[in-house]
């Protein structure tokens, strides 16, 4: 069976490769492998926990901030800390903002590109572009002079061979469907999106300190101090501005972001019926609406954790986190006791034993090992993490935002709850935890106010600093739904230093191979029955897998002179 | 266009790299090397891994330097090499991430929407080892000292060229 093979090739390091069998124009069976190992882990062996966050932080070249705060979660949940209620106002903040910034960046930047044809928006008239994006939205750059404008610009750069970000695109692909004003709609969206991140991500440093690796976490609260007449602190003129700033954020969602998946969508309702996958979803829930330690008081979170297994929303069950284990049967390393066991993250194990073949190869041995992820499970069973997760759990567990903003949706598109299955669904619950949550980091600032109009200016608990108030031995663990998933960080604390540490990562959940029960992971069972159009241009692919937002190629990252290509498309 | 911001200085160095990666440090490292001899007009930014969210440093300046770890065929690992704005300006890569968009996406990004500084150049450094662990290779270490030389080396140059026309880059 021939097998369509999408593999970055990176400077240095492969990142996430997919081999799939295409049969008949459709895809009977996906392997999904990371080509690439860093055990940070190893690092953190020996170090003060309290600066674990520090290295934690920089896993991720973009999503800074998740790790950070899942280490200080983990620490103070093993040394028995609880920070002060303005901190974790200040991490909802930041992580909520986070989200905002983050969905916004993959849907204008990344997924967009997955339906908008670029070339076609040049044949786009500006007025009929105008026409259609006054009747979706009354987001203020909607004049024909502004999209002639764009079309102008956009002509300009590629007239100059400057595709820029649009260089590889499959243009002309016979998968893309909109008409040109809606894709030059959406260049000139994709446009405002720059300058809407560049400016929103301004909160981070308000909140953060030094921008742009936030300084200000601390196990046992944060670094950042209030005082409402100092300018060193967070005073009246920073929440002044906070609030201007999340308001813009707000208003780009409501006004841009949903407008355009609602224009977009029905020209592809067809993915609504592809990329379902697993049907199993798992939440940790976050926010934490008072002081406790959320990976303690799962009850008190604006996000509901829980878990629903084979599309059943009428029940949400509850999450035990001692259920998570990690299997290697397919992944390259060894555990001690025999590769068919599965192990808890308190005793993981991270022995890499390299048994693929030596690059450049055409294909994996996918009947043995074949990726660098464990295959992390729940209760032996495969789970999917994210957005539509972390939507689908809330909606589940009867959140009044999400199911208004869930409902508010697909009654526009005029379509039923069972369409969230898909690779469509799971880019529409995106969009619809950016609106709700857009508006949450609004409510949390109103309550952060009026704790600190009530007088509490706390934002560190020091009680427990100093390490010979610590434990000989403790174990804790620190749970953050991350944009794209479920992240767990794992601590084991001995005699004040760190003695193991383990970290499961979303995409670890959703990108990893098959498990010792040979049950596929996320991404491999999403991509089954995927129609492919033209297998030298798997464009169906990369759109299953962007819904996903993954995230593996985050931190390795050198100038290369040679300029190689990132993805190489084989059809061996 | 605006105008440098105030307490916004006309030229940002930005240090970028992985520190977690042995020689994938090398920019960052640079960048507090540089930092510490202290020059006048010059932010100095470690810019980590990011890729977009470079965009508000790069807003307004007239000259933006990278200092990086640099890849290269038949090149010498501790090789220094100055890289121009036509060697940053290679074509975006077909991504399976957001967070593969790295600094010259960034560059490129800051282009189409008109922000794009007029100087842009890399300085750095063909790394010995990028294993994980926190901090450089010895090979590396040894030469640092060149390397933030030759960081230096620009911004002199910078600062004694003409002002630069900003409206040129941004076409």
């Amino acid at each position: 069976m021939p097998r369509v093979v999408v593999d970055p090739l990176t400077r240095i390091e492969g990142h996430l490769r997919i081999e799939a069998e295409v049969d008949g124009g459709v895809i009977t069976d996906a392997w999904s492998s990371a080509t690439m190992w860093r055990g940070i882990e190893t690092i953190l062996k020996g170090r003060d926990p309290r600066d674990a966050w520090y290295f934690t932080q920089r896993i991720c070249g973009v999503c800074t901030t998740v790790h950070a705060l899942a280490s200080v979660r983990a620490v103070e949940n093993a040394l028995e800390i609880e920070p002060p209620l303005n901190a974790q106002l200040i991490r909802n903040l930041i992580g909520l903002s986070q989200y905002v910034q983050d969905h916004v960046v993959h849907f204008y930047h990344l997924h967009a590109l997955d339906w908008v044809d670029i070339v076609s928006a040049l044949d786009a008239d500006p007025a009929a572009t105008a026409e259609l994006a006054s009747s979706i939205s009354d987001y203020p750059r909607s004049s024909p002079g502004h999209f002639a404008a764009v079309a102008t610009r956009l002509t300009d750069f590629v007239s100059k061979g400057q595709l820029g970000p649009f260089t590889n695109g499959y243009w002309g692909h016979p998968a893309y469907s909109l008409p040109p004003e809606a894709n030059l709609m959406a260049v000139s969206h994709y446009l405002d999106a720059l300058e809407f991140q560049r400016d929103y991500i301004k909160i981070h440093a308000i909140l953060g300190g030094k921008n742009p690796h936030l300084q200000s976490y601390l196990v046992g609260g944060t670094s950042a101090t209030i005082d409402l007449n100092s300018q060193n602190a967070i005073n009246t003129n920073t929440l002044v501005e906070l609030r201007g700033l999340l308001k813009k954020g707000l208003e780009f969602v409501q006004q841009a972001y949903i407008p355009d998946l609602l224009a977009v969508a029905p020209f592809y309702l067809e993915w609504a019926g592809i990329g379902g996958g697993l049907g199993n979803f798992m939440s940790f829930g976050d926010f934490p609406l008072g002081a406790a330690n959320p990976s303690k008081d799962p009850d008190n979170l604006f996000l509901e954790r829980g878990v629903i297994l084979g599309k059943d929303l009428s029940t949400v069950h509850p999450l035990d986190p001692f259920k998570i284990e990690e299997y290697v049967a397919h992944s390259w390393y060894d555990y001690e006791g025999g590769d068919g066991t599965s192990k808890a993250p308190f005793d993981g194990e991270t022995s890499p034993n390299y048994t693929g073949p030596d690059p450049p190869y055409e294909n994996l041995n996918t009947d043995e090992k074949y990726s660098w992820l464990k295959s992390p499970r729940y209760d032996d069973t495969p789970v999917e993490v994210g957005p539509l997760a972390r939507m689908l759990v809330a909606f589940g567990s009867g959140n009044q935002k999400v199911v208004d903003a869930v409902s508010f949706v697909l009654e526009t598109l005029g379509v039923g709850p069972e369409v969230l299955f898909s690779t469509l669904g799971r880019t529409a619950a995106r969009g619809v935890e950016a609106l709700v949550l857009a508006q949450q980091a609004l409510d949390v600032l109103d309550q952060f106010q009026t704790n600190i109009a009530g007088g509490d200016t706390r934002t560190h608990n020091g009680e427990r600093w100093e390490p010979n108030s610590w434990p000989e031995e403790a174990q804790g663990f620190g749970m953050h739904e991350a944009p794209r998933g479920s992240l767990s960080h794992w601590v084991t604390i001995k005699d004040e230093a760190i003695d193991q540490y383990q970290i499961v990562v979303p995409s670890t959940w959703n990108a990893g191979p098959r498990d010792g029960n040979g049950n596929r992971g996320a991404y491999e069972s999403a991509l089954l029955d995927t129609p492919i159009a033209n297998p030298e241009q798997p464009l169906e692919i990369l759109r299953t897998v962007h819904s996903f937002d993954p995230c593996m190629a985050c931190a390795a990252h050198v100038v290369d002179k040679d300029g190689n290509p990132v993805v190489e498309v084989k059809v061996l | 266009m605006s105008e440098a911001e105030p307490g916004r200085a006309p030229v940002l160095v930005l240090g970028i790299g992985n520190e977690l990666f042995e020689d994938e440090g090398i920019g960052p490292v640079a960048a507090r090397m540089l930092e510490a001899r202290g020059l006048s007009g010059v932010d100095i930014v470690d810019g980590g891994t990011l890729g977009l969210a470079l965009l508000p440093q790069l807003e307004g300046r007239n000259g933006v330097l990278f200092l990086d770890a640099i890849a290269a065929r038949e090149v010498e690992p501790g090789e220094i090499l100055e890289l121009d704005a036509d060697d940053l300006d290679q074509p975006f890569q077909l991504c399976y991430s957001a967070h593969q968009l790295g600094l010259t996406e960034a560059l490129q990004a800051a282009r189409l929407v008109g922000q794009a500084p007029p100087l842009v150049a890399a300085v750095g450094m063909v790394p010995f080892s990028m294993e994980t662990g926190y901090g450089l290779s010895p090979g590396a270490t040894e030469r640092m000292e060149a390397l933030v030389d030759a960081a230096e080396d620009v911004l002199l140059r910078w600062a004694n060229a003409p002002p630069p026309n900003r409206q040129a880059s941004n076409a």
